[in-house]
């Protein structure tokens, strides 16, 4: 008996095998993988030279710029996310209520989402140039023209890139959460005597904070470790403007050939991931029901 | 206030925030399809910020698809190798993707096992997971097994980014199947496999369409793995051939938003053809449908 229900146990796990090999062999082993790359020196044709221990790990944490980058990334995310919840919510309850052509309005919504992020990056660069559209409307208004990739706009310029890109991803969370909360709530709250101001506080934003925390973690885990968007505008700079956690390491570990230590940077950061993965991942599963 | 008076302010704000999202969006979009169709000597210095052009030309299009002499000697003739490259690695991705992921999807809300819920909880973590933590020892890892500079290496980094995402969109998919269908096909005497492919599938052909989508653009769009996969010209995905085009101090302005024009196209045509789905998909998991 024992022994046929291991049998039927394993005769169900064929077919998520090939999905448990791909992740173990392409994120698990990696992952350990790198860990035991981050107490080498350098690394040959694939091969780790030179065990050194800890002094990786040393030399990152009393790395002064490792912890402007850290600091940087979290202006960047916390601010890019802030204003992407406000403006996701503010679309999505002007598109809410039905009306004639709506289904154009929220197909636009999902525009700057659906882009590439190299092309949202590379589309911003040419329209903040200098010379760009938008320094010729300032201009023609009369108002000075910016720099918009200067040492002291550079990492405003890249959150409002990146806000421009993210905010759909609430958008459409939100309107699915918006969809999920019954009318009778409000009519009830309307013979209350409720206005629309207080309904929203006391019903629409209690009903969708599940749906808006969620949406948070899983953003900000992305706008975190967004690369894209920075690498082609301003690739960190000017100076280290807006060199990023994901730059940063990038350029350690390929641009100065500092494999081993570019990857202890990212060890490093992991564990914050990780608190933020596990939350995220928790909240889904319960959302979802029966895992 | 009278409650008539309340609704028209309301109705009014609701039209001014749509005018304002419209205009956020599109303003910027007209700007690079109105550039794609400027002659060069439009492009370069002032003449790039104007709204307008007297002199639409087909020139940058032609550079894209036909020849671009600027580009002989580091990205070959034209667009079309890094084209039919990004085809053929976001192909295979989302070949391999979608069938990983059905298998898995159905396994996991067909077949329980006690092992299931670890085996969705890893497939989510792996989805959540931001991919540049991986991109050091990945990318030491291809090297060691001999396929850096190759495509097939860009397609295995790839699949880390489609294939728990297919796996866990199938299975939100799966899970609004009854599972009570697949009994009474297994004791019809169909096999496993059979009943998946006559009686599961069919019913989740939208999420069969959505995670495919998915899985083609995550794959098409990823920049960072190409640039530290692929050297070779000849091998360069289209992120990474209109990357390299940013190069020097004066850029093709007119070439550079038309290759961009290029590469936005496919997801964004996707996207708008299959909105409907697409929204249900992309929130799944993350709001209860």
């Amino acid at each position: 008996m024992l022994k046929s229900s291991r049998l039927k146990t394993l005769s169900n796990l064929w077919f998520v095998i090939p999905v448990i090999i791909i992740i173990a062999s392409l994120l698990v082993f990696p992952l350990f993988f790198g860990g035991y790359l981050s107490f080498f020196k350098s690394v040959f044709r694939g091969v780790p030279k030179t065990f050194q221990g800890f002094t990786n790990y040393v030399k990152v944490l009393t790395d002064i710029d490792f912890y402007k980058s850290f600091l940087r990334t979290g202006i960047y995310t916390a601010s890019a996310i802030i204003i992407k919840i406000i403006l996701g919510i503010l679309f999505a309850l002007a598109l809410n209520k039905k009306f004639r052509g709506i289904g154009i309005f929220r197909g636009i919504a999902l525009i700057p989402w659906s882009i590439p992020p190299f092309v949202v990056a590379l589309i911003w660069y040419g329209i903040l140039d200098w010379s760009g559209p938008i320094n010729e409307i300032l201009h023609s208004l009369n108002i000075q023209t910016v720099d918009w990739f200067s040492y002291d706009t550079a990492l405003i310029t890249i959150i409002m890139i990146n806000i421009w890109k993210g905010w759909p991803f609430f958008f459409m969370s939100v309107l699915s959460g918006l969809q999920a909360i019954p009318d009778q709530l409000y009519e009830a709250a309307e013979i209350d005597g409720a206005g629309v101001w207080k309904s929203f506080w006391k019903i629409t934003l209690p009903s969708l904070k599940p749906v808006i925390l969620t949406t948070t973690l899983l953003s900000t885990i992305w706008t975190f470790g967004e690369f894209e968007t920075v690498y082609l505008t301003t690739a960190g700079g000017p100076g280290d403007a807006t060199r990023t956690l994901p730059i940063l390491i990038y350029e350690t570990a390929f641009s100065k050939f500092k494999l081993p230590l570019g990857i202890t940077q990212s060890i490093l950061i992991l564990p914050i991931f990780l608190v933020a993965i596990f939350w995220v991942v928790k909240l889904m599963a319960k959302t979802e029901g029966d895992l | 206030m009278t409650r008539k008076k309340r609704m028209k302010i309301i109705k009014t704000l609701r039209i001014i925030t749509i005018i304002i999202m419209t205009l956020m969006i599109c303003t910027p979009l007209y700007w690079v399809v109105l550039t794609s169709f400027k002659p060069d000597t439009e492009t370069m210095g002032d003449g790039l910020g104007r709204l307008w052009s007297d002199n639409f030309t087909l020139d940058n299009y032609k550079k894209v698809f036909v020849y671009n002499p600027m580009w002989e000697g580091y990205l070959g003739k034209n667009l079309w190798p890094a084209i039919l490259n990004s085809l053929y690695i976001s192909g295979v991705v989302t070949l391999i993707a979608v069938v990983v992921g059905i298998f898995a999807a159905y396994g996991l809300t067909k077949f329980p096992t006690k092992f299931n819920p670890s085996v969705s909880s890893f497939v989510l973590f792996a989805y959540v997971f931001p991919p540049f933590i991986l991109v050091g020892p990945l990318s030491i890892l291809l090297n060691k097994l001999g396929v850096l500079d190759t495509r097939v290496g860009v397609i295995l980094a790839h699949l880390l980014i489609a294939v728990p995402f297919t796996t866990w969109m199938m299975r939100s998919y799966f899970l609004n199947i009854p599972k009570s269908l697949v009994e009474a096909g297994l004791i019809d005497g169909t096999t496993k496999v059979g009943a998946l492919f006559r009686i599961v599938l069919p019913l989740a052909a939208p999420g069969m369409v959505t995670s495919s989508v998915f899985a083609f653009t995550r794959s098409w769009a990823d920049l960072l793995y190409s640039l530290v996969i692929i050297n070779s010209t000849d091998k360069m995905t289209l992120p990474l051939a209109i990357t390299m085009m940013k190069v020097g101090d004066v850029y093709q302005w007119g070439v550079l938003m038309t290759a961009a024009l290029v590469a936005a196209a496919p997801p964004v045509i996707i996207y708008a053809i299959l909105q409907k789905y697409v929204v249900g998909g992309m929130t799944a998991g993350a709001v209860k449908s």
